[in-house]
């Protein structure tokens, strides 16, 4: 293993995620540039439980990654969009991404097809559940972090001044850079971690198969954490634990992996609290624990 | 860290891992579309940086992070001490039905001795009739993928078939057996991190010639062999027999992918 390899994997890890990327701050500019809040207002209802369902349906209509799915739940939180919508939203769009279901069909749809429906019927539950309790525990102002943002214009949040003759596309570029720019430095430093722990883990050859069920199916969600992939990937990774570690334990693979990764928790840290970060993580590694244990497929 | 010099450094990792060539190393054809797509709006974001907003701050000093990373990058090569590692650590196989060894193995137990002998018989067995059919399949890049998914999935069909392939060897694994080996190529199914080695099991007479993390251009004869796994049961994989076998200079083009 060379420094080489390791460069390979990092480059490669920036060039997959800066498409995705750039899609997620253009959305995201977009929702600033032409959707009011009162238009959000109009179609969110009120109700926590139905709010996070049209979270969870947003996800079907704007199916993104887990790198581009960020800039547009931040905007909407901005945009004072109920949390537990962003959040369930934020989760689910991942995981009811068409390429991610077809990647998960064409990898167990010869070995174990009820892993297909596991994966997102599960994962939809994981996050409508987060997204609930999430809005339980934190507030509005606990979560973006103010100091990291020096506004201009209180509205936009694009850091720019802007002038009269600014146009709509013009706008919109300059948003989605300065988007794309700010969660780029984390990416970077999340993209070089996870580099680094992957060939920790390949050179030191670590056996992730043990005895405990539950600490099996924790050691399968830190993997899923650390090693960062994409939601597509995922699924053929998943694949390929089969009879090495319990399908439960897979199943905790396949759903914390799109929703959040040592990658994303970077990201996220770019513009939200770090203590509101942590909550979030906690909860869905605690969710998903507990929705893989009982499934105990 | 100027922004502009930012979007600069990103454009120009881009376009000269394009230029040389080993792009299809990094990333799937299919987000390397992706990738292209991205470089106009790159050079918008380039572009809206000079029409004369300012900005509040700078961007960090890290972004010089995946230009100099990125140079190192440029060849795309990845060497095959990390891929063997990889293989050893039975992160990714193609074929998924594994074989616990721990019966198979157990000298005191007397059954799977017998089994075992039982299994080496078939084996040879399996030498002795194998006949060829006169088909000959010519394995490149583009039809690799397809090639092992249709063996894999049609055993019987292909027995006899004579296939010609290019590939990295390594061995150690739990289904492999001391006169067998694996030979592949790498495949990438999103980027180079979640590569893996895909390829035959091969069995060899003279495996002890054949070298962990060489390649090979290999003639090989289509046979089968029965495994046993705790989960599925019984189950039929490709064993492809070693009629030719030379080493090779390592392929320009190294990894594969799956054609949807």
């Amino acid at each position: 293993m060379t420094i080489t390899d390791m460069s390979i994997i990092f480059t490669s890890i920036l060039l997959e995620a800066i498409p995705f990327l750039i899609l997620g701050v253009i959305l995201s500019s977009l929702i600033q540039e032409f959707v009011s809040e009162d238009t959000l207002k109009k179609i969110i209802p009120k109700n926590p439980f139905l709010g996070s369902l049209v979270g969870i349906i947003m996800g079907f209509f704007i199916p993104t990654c887990d790198c581009a799915v960020i800039p547009v739940t931040r905007r909407l939180i901005k945009k004072n969009v109920p949390l537990n919508v962003c959040i369930s939203f934020m989760l689910a769009s991942p995981i009811v991404n068409p390429v991610s279901i077809l990647s998960t069909v064409y990898a167990f749809k010869d070995v174990k097809p009820e892993m297909i429906l596991y994966r997102v019927g599960f994962g939809i539950l994981s996050a409508f559940i987060v997204g609930i309790l999430i809005s339980f525990v934190s507030k509005k102002r606990e979560i973006i972090d103010e100091k990291k943002i020096k506004f201009n214009d209180e509205k936009c949040g694009c850091g720019g001044i802007h002038q009269k003759e600014d146009s709509h596309f013009w706008n919109i570029v300059w948003n989605s850079k300065e988007e794309f720019i700010g969660i780029m430095k984390y990416l970077i430093i999340g993209a070089l971690i996870t580099t680094i722990a992957q060939f920790v883990i390949i050179t030191t050859g670590l056996n992730l198969a043990v005895n405990n069920k539950i600490i099996q199916i924790i050691v399968m969600m830190v993997f899923a954490y650390i090693i960062s992939l994409c939601s597509t990937a995922d699924a053929f990774i998943g694949r390929a634990f089969i009879n090495q570690v319990s399908n439960s334990s897979i199943l905790a693979f396949l759903i914390l992996g799109p929703m959040i990764d040592l990658k994303n928790t970077l990201v996220l840290c770019e513009n939200f609290k770090k203590k509101f970060v942590f909550k979030l993580l906690l909860l869905l590694f605690i969710v998903v624990l507990i929705t893989a244990s009982i499934v105990g497929i | 860290m100027s922004k502009k010099l930012c979007i600069i450094g990103f454009i120009f990792i881009i376009f000269f891992i394009s230029i040389n060539g080993t792009i299809n190393n990094f990333i799937n054809p299919t987000l390397v579309v992706c990738l292209y797509i991205s470089l106009p709006i790159l050079i918008l974001f380039l572009i809206s940086d000079f029409k004369g907003k300012k900005a509040n701050k700078n961007a960090s000093i890290i972004f010089i992070i995946p230009v100099i990373l990125g140079i190192m990058a440029m060849g795309g090569n990845i060497s095959e001490a990390y891929t063997l590692n990889l293989a050893k650590q039975n992160y990714n196989t193609f074929n998924i039905n594994k074989v616990t060894k721990q019966e198979i193995l157990d000298e005191n137990n007397e059954e799977n001795i017998q089994n075992n002998k039982k299994s080496e018989q078939n084996n040879e067995k399996i030498e002795e009739t194998i006949k060829e059919n006169g088909e000959v399949i010519n394995v490149n890049d583009d039809n690799y993928m397809d090639t092992l998914n249709n063996v894999y999935q049609n055993v019987d069909q292909y027995i006899g078939t004579t296939i010609n392939i290019e590939g990295c060897i390594f061995r150690e694994g739990p289904e492999i057996d001391e006169n067998q080996f694996c030979a592949g190529k790498y495949y990438i199914y999103c980027c180079a991190a979640d590569m893996s080695l895909v390829g035959f099991l091969y069995q060899y007479n003279n495996y002890q010639d054949v070298i962990d993390g060489k390649w090979y251009k290999i003639q090989a004869v289509v046979s089968k062999r029965e495994s046993e796994d705790p989960y599925y049961g019984k189950y039929t994989e490709p064993l492809l027999m070693v009629k030719d076998i030379s080493e090779i200079n390592k392929p320009n083009n190294t990894v594969v992918y799956q054609n949807y």
